[in-house]
C-alpha cells in the first residue's frame, strides 16, 4: 500500500492585502474570506516553487534524487502549452532522465491526479519512490474575483511502499462537464461564470461533497473519524462550509483552512492543505484530502498518520511558519501589476541592427537614401558607397565631387537567391551586380542591389537596369528604404 | 616557458590618432582614416604609403556594434583602400589594439616585414550605449545563471570591494583616480572628455554599481589610433627620433568572474609585467611614464600594485602620496587614461602607445612629464583574464 515518506512545501514571501487591491478596484476585488494572498515574484513561477518545495520534500524524507523513480506535475499555471515543466523541475533537482516524469493539467485537480497517479506507480510496484508535485500561480483579469483570490504556492510528497510516515486509503472521484472558470489557449488569464454562488452549488460542493461521501463509504468512516480535513480552498468560505454541512468535527478544519492567508493555490490547494494536517497530526490520526478542479472534479482520499511521523518532525519548516510576520513581505497593487507584466517598461527597447542604426542611417542618409555618391577628383571612378581614399587600387586620392549616382546600369553578374532572412521578400528573387550607364572604372562604378519586376528568365548579363525606390521591410516599427533595380527596355533620362 | 628572452628593438616611427569621442558624424571606416592620415603626417621625414608591406586591425566588438562588416582584416583593406596586402585582424578584450602592436613587432623581429601598419578602432556609439557594453558583459558568466546585473563596472567593481576589505583602501581612494585622470584629460586635445571633476563630485555622483558611481565609470567612445612600426635597421630612413619598443608581454586566464584566485589584484597584470620588465632589463621603478587600464578606478589602483609602483595593498596610500600624479614619482596616465580619454576598445591599446611616442619623443605638450626615457602601456581585459604590458625606451636597449 502507497504512503507518503517525505513532504515539503513552498509559499512565495511576497504578499498583498485584499485591502490593497481594494483600494484599486473597490468593486471588484471581493474573494470571500481572503484576507491576503501570496504572490510568485517576477523570478519565481511553477518552476522554482516546485523545486523548493521538492527539495524540502526530500530532506524530510531523508532521500536524495537519484532515489526518485518518478516524477509527476500538476500545474495549469506552466509557462509552456506545448514543453513539459515537469523535465525542467527534474533536471533542476537532479533526478535521473531515465525516470517516469509526466505533466498533468486540465484543471486544477491536477495536483491530486499527479498525487494519486504517482502513488498507482507504487501500490503497482513499479517503483520504489516517487515525488508528486502540485505548483500553481494563476492570473485573473485585473480587478475580477479572481484576480484577488489566485495565490501562489507548492507542495511535494514523495511517495513509497515502505517506511512511510502516512498511508494512503480509499480513492473516490465524481466529474462533471461544467462551466465556471476556464482559460483558452493563447489567454493568459482566467475566466468565469459570473456567478459565484452557481459555480459553488453546482462546482464545488456537488463535486466535493459527492466524492467525499463515497470515498467515507468505500472506507467504512464516517465525519466523526477524520480528524483532519484537506480540501481544495478556491476561497476562504466554502471549504469552512463544507467541513459544517458534512458534519466533521469543527477541530478537523483548524490547521488546514490556508485559503484566509495564500489565497487560491490551485493545484498545490489541497496538497499543502494536507501537508499542515501531517505537521500536527499524531499516528492513526486519519485526514481526508478533497481536491476540487473546475471543469468540473474532485478527487478524495484517507492519509492516516503512523508511527514513524514523529521521528521526522522538525526536519523541515512547518507549513504555518510561512504565516508568520518575518516569512512575509507586503507589496502594493502597483507592484503586483508590475509582477504580473501588466505595467510593462519601455526603457529598454528592443535591439536594432546597427546596419540601420539611427546614427549610421543619419550619417548616410544622403547616399543611402539621396542615392549620392563620391566621384574621385583625379581618376573620376564613382565610389558608392562614400569613402575616404579613392576605390581604385593605385589612385590614392583624397579628393572627391559629391555627384549623384547613375540609375540605369547594365547588369555584370547575377544570381538567384533561395534563402534569405529578410522580410518581406518573397525567395527566390533575382539580384544583380551592375556596372552603370557610363562606367568603365575597375573597382567603383558598380552597384549591387535585389531585383523587383523582373522575371528569373530574363534576367541575363548585358540586360539593363535602373534602381527604383522601394521599402526594405521593417525594423522596430521603423520602414527601411531601399533601391532595388528593375529589368528595362531602354536607357532613361539621368541614367 | 619559451620566451623572448632579447629586447624586441622595434622602433615606432609614426603615431596618430583622432580626438576621441561621442563621433556620431564618423562611421568606423572614416575614424580609421583619419588616425591613418594623421599617422603618416607624423613620419618626421615622411612616408610613401606604398612602403607599408602589411598591416595589422585591433577591433573588439563587431559582433554586436557593426554587423554590416566582415569580421575580417579587409575592413582595413576597404577603409585604406589598402589593396593586395596583408591584413590582420586581433581581438583580444581590452588587449586587442596592444596586441595587434604587439604581433605586428613580433613580424617585424621575425624579419618578415621593414615597415608594417598597426590600426586600432572601434565604433561604440552606432548603437545605444546599454546594447554595446552592458549587453556585452554578460558573457562573462555561464549562459543559463548568469546575473543579468553583471555588467563591466560590476565585475571590476567587486575588486575594488575586495580591496576595500582586505587593505582598508577607501572609496575616496577610488575617487582620487578620477579626479587625476580628468585633470590629465584636459591637458590632452585627444580626451573625450576634457574638464575637471572634484572630490565632492565623484563621491557624490549617481551610483552604477557600488561603489563605482559614474565618474569612477570610463565612458563609452568612438575613436581610432594608428602607429607605423619599422624594423631597427631602417627607423632612421623616417625620423630621428624613433621610440623602440623594448618588450612585450600578453598572459591570459579563466575568464570566469567566479574562478578566480582572488579578488584584490590580477595576476594576469602582475606575470605579464614581470616578463616585460625581464626581457626589458628593467625594474618598476625604471618607468617614466605609464599609461595603464583604467575602465574604472578601481582598476587603476589596483594596477599600481599588479605592476609593482607600489607595494600590495599601498595603491590607496601611494595615490594620496601624489605617486601617480603628473609630476610624482611614476606619473599614469597622463593622456587621462580610459577614464577620461576614452576607451574605445580596440584603439585603446594603440592610443597609448601614441601617448608613449609622444612623451618620450617629447611632444606631449600641457601634459608633458619631464625628460621620459622610458614608457609602459597597459590592458587589462574581461575582468582580469587577459593583461598585455609593452615598454618602451628612447634608444634600442641591449641586455647582457
Amino acid at each position: 500500500m502507497a504512503g507518503i515518506i517525505g513532504y515539503g512545501v513552498t509559499i512565495p514571501k511576497k504578499r498583498i492585502s485584499t485591502k490593497s487591491i481594494a483600494k484599486i478596484w473597490p468593486g471588484g476585488g471581493i474573494a470571500a474570506g481572503i484576507k491576503e494572498k501570496s504572490v510568485a515574484a517576477e523570478d519565481e513561477d511553477i518552476v522554482t516553487l516546485a523545486v523548493e518545495a521538492s527539495f524540502n520534500a526530500l530532506k524530510h524524507a531523508g532521500l536524495s534524487a537519484s532515489d526518485i523513480g518518478a516524477l509527476y506535475l500538476g500545474t495549469v499555471s506552466s509557462q509552456y502549452i506545448d514543453k513539459s515543466s515537469a523535465i525542467l523541475i527534474a533536471e533542476a533537482i537532479g533526478i535521473s532522465c531515465d525516470v517516469k516524469i509526466a505533466d498533468f493539467g486540465g484543471s486544477v485537480r491536477a495536483g491530486s491526479a499527479a498525487f494519486l497517479g504517482c502513488a498507482g506507480l507504487i501500490d503497482s510496484k513499479k517503483i520504489k519512490y516517487g515525488l508528486a508535485i502540485g505548483a500553481d500561480c494563476q492570473a485573473g483579469e485585473m480587478g475580477s474575483q479572481l484576480e484577488t483570490a489566485y495565490g501562489a504556492g507548492a507542495a511535494a510528497f514523495i511517495l513509497g511502499a515502505d517506511d512511510v510516515i502516512a498511508e494512503l486509503g480509499g480513492c473516490a472521484s465524481q466529474s462533471t462537464s461544467l462551466n465556471t472558470t476556464w482559460r483558452v489557449a493563447g489567454k493568459d488569464y482566467v475566466n468565469f461564470y459570473d456567478d459565484a454562488r452557481f459555480h459553488r452549488t453546482a462546482g464545488y460542493f456537488t463535486h466535493i461533497k459527492q466524492a467525499i461521501g463515497k470515498c467515507l463509504a468505500e472506507t467504512n468512516l464516517k465525519p466523526e473519524d477524520i480528524s483532519y480535513l484537506a480540501v481544495s480552498q478556491p476561497d476562504g468560505k466554502s471549504p469552512v462550509d463544507v467541513a459544517k454541512s458534512l458534519k466533521f468535527k469543527p477541530e478537523a478544519a483548524s490547521f488546514t483552512i490556508l485559503s484566509p492567508m495564500m489565497g487560491d493555490v490551485g493545484s498545490a490547494s489541497s496538497l499543502i492543505a494536507l501537508a499542515a494536517a501531517l505537521d500536527n497530526a499524531r499516528p492513526d490520526e486519519k485526514i481526508l484530502v478533497a481536491s476540487y478542479g473546475s471543469g468540473a472534479g474532485s478527487d478524495a482520499f484517507i492519509v492516516t498518520a503512523k508511527e514513524g511521523i514523529n521521528a521526522k518532525r522538525g526536519r523541515i519548516t512547518p507549513v504555518q511558519n510561512y504565516f508568520e510576520e518575518n516569512s512575509k513581505q507586503y507589496i502594493e497593487y502597483i507592484q503586483y501589476e508590475k509582477i504580473k507584466g501588466r505595467l510593462k517598461s519601455q526603457a529598454l527597447p528592443e535591439p536594432m541592427s546597427s546596419v540601420d542604426s539611427s546614427p549610421s542611417l543619419w550619417r548616410d542618409k544622403d547616399f543611402v537614401f539621396g542615392l549620392m555618391a563620391l566621384k574621385c577628383s583625379k581618376c573620376g571612378s564613382i565610389n558608392f558607397p562614400r569613402r575616404n581614399i579613392c576605390v581604385e587600387k593605385d589612385c590614392r586620392s583624397r579628393q572627391f565631387e559629391k555627384v549623384p549616382l547613375p540609375r540605369c546600369g547594365v547588369i555584370e553578374t547575377f544570381f538567384h537567391q533561395y534563402v534569405v532572412y529578410l522580410d518581406p521578400e518573397q525567395a527566390p528573387f533575382p539580384m544583380c551586380i551592375a556596372r552603370l550607364a557610363g562606367k568603365q572604372e575597375e573597382y567603383g562604378g558598380k552597384v549591387t542591389a535585389m531585383m523587383v519586376d523582373s522575371p528569373m528568365e530574363d534576367v541575363k548579363v548585358g540586360a539593363k537596369v535602373e534602381l527604383v525606390l522601394r521599402r526594405h521591410g521593417i525594423e522596430n516599427d521603423i520602414v527601411k528604404y531601399g533601391y532595388k533595380f528593375r529589368l528595362i527596355k531602354e536607357d532613361k533620362v539621368g541614367g | 616557458m619559451a620566451r623572448v628572452k632579447n629586447p624586441l628593438n622595434v622602433a615606432m616611427v609614426g603615431a596618430g590618432m583622432i580626438r576621441f569621442g561621442e563621433l556620431f558624424e564618423k562611421s568606423l571606416e572614416d575614424m580609421i582614416f583619419e588616425s591613418y592620415e594623421n599617422c603618416l603626417k607624423s613620419v618626421d621625414k615622411g612616408i610613401e604609403e606604398n612602403a607599408i608591406e602589411a598591416a595589422w586591425f585591433g577591433c573588439c566588438l563587431p559582433g554586436t556594434s557593426l554587423r554590416k562588416e566582415i569580421v575580417s582584416g579587409a575592413t582595413l583593406s576597404n577603409a585604406l583602400t589598402f589593396y593586395d596586402k596583408p591584413v590582420s585582424r586581433v581581438e583580444n578584450a581590452c588587449c586587442t589594439g596592444s596586441d595587434a602592436l604587439r604581433q605586428a613587432a613580433f613580424a617585424i623581429k621575425a624579419g618578415v616585414y621593414d615597415v608594417v601598419l598597426v590600426v586600432g578602432a572601434e565604433k561604440m556609439r552606432d548603437i545605444p550605449g546599454r546594447e554595446s557594453m552592458i549587453g556585452q558583459a554578460n558573457t562573462s558568466y555561464h549562459q543559463w545563471w548568469h546575473p543579468r546585473g553583471l555588467t563591466g563596472p560590476a565585475m571590476y567593481g567587486q575588486f575594488g570591494v575586495a580591496h576595500m576589505a582586505k587593505y582598508g583602501t577607501k572609496k575616496e581612494h577610488f575617487a582620487m583616480v578620477a579626479v587625476k585622470n580628468h585633470h590629465n584629460g584636459t591637458l590632452d586635445p585627444y580626451a573625450h572628455f576634457q574638464f575637471e571633476v572634484t572630490m565632492e563630485q565623484v563621491m557624490n555622483a549617481p551610483m552604477i554599481s557600488w561603489p563605482l558611481g559614474l565618474f569612477d565609470c570610463c565612458p563609452t567612445t568612438d575613436g581610432a589610433a594608428a602607429v607605423i612600426l619599422a624594423s631597427e635597421d631602417i627607423a632612421r630612413q623616417f625620423t630621428d627620433k624613433p621610440v623602440y619598443l623594448w618588450s612585450s608581454a600578453l598572459v591570459c586566464d579563466d575568464f570566469y568572474g567566479h574562478q578566480k584566485r582572488h579578488y584584490y589584484q590580477w595576476d594576469t597584470t602582475t606575470i605579464a609585467s614581470k616578463t616585460a620588465y625581464e626581457i626589458a632589463g628593467i625594474s618598476p621603478k625604471d618607468i617614466d611614464v605609464a599609461e595603464i587600464h583604467d575602465c574604472f578606478t578601481c582598476t587603476e589602483l589596483i594596477d599600481y600594485e599588479d605592476l609593482g609602483f607600489c607595494d600590495r595593498g599601498k595603491g590607496g596610500q601611494w595615490i594620496e602620496n601624489g605617486g601617480p600624479m603628473l609630476d610624482g614619482e611614476i606619473p599614469c596616465n597622463v593622456s587621462g587614461g580610459l577614464k577620461s580619454k576614452g576607451h574605445p576598445i580596440g584603439a585603446t591599446g594603440v592610443a597609448q602607445a601614441c601617448e608613449i611616442f609622444w612623451q618620450l619623443r617629447g611632444e606631449a605638450g600641457k601634459r608633458q612629464v619631464k625628460d621620459p626615457k622610458i614608457g609602459l602601456t597597459h590592458n587589462l581585459g574581461g575582468t582580469g583574464a587577459v593583461a598585455l604590458v609593452n615598454i618602451f625606451g628612447i634608444e634600442p636597449r641591449q641586455v647582457s
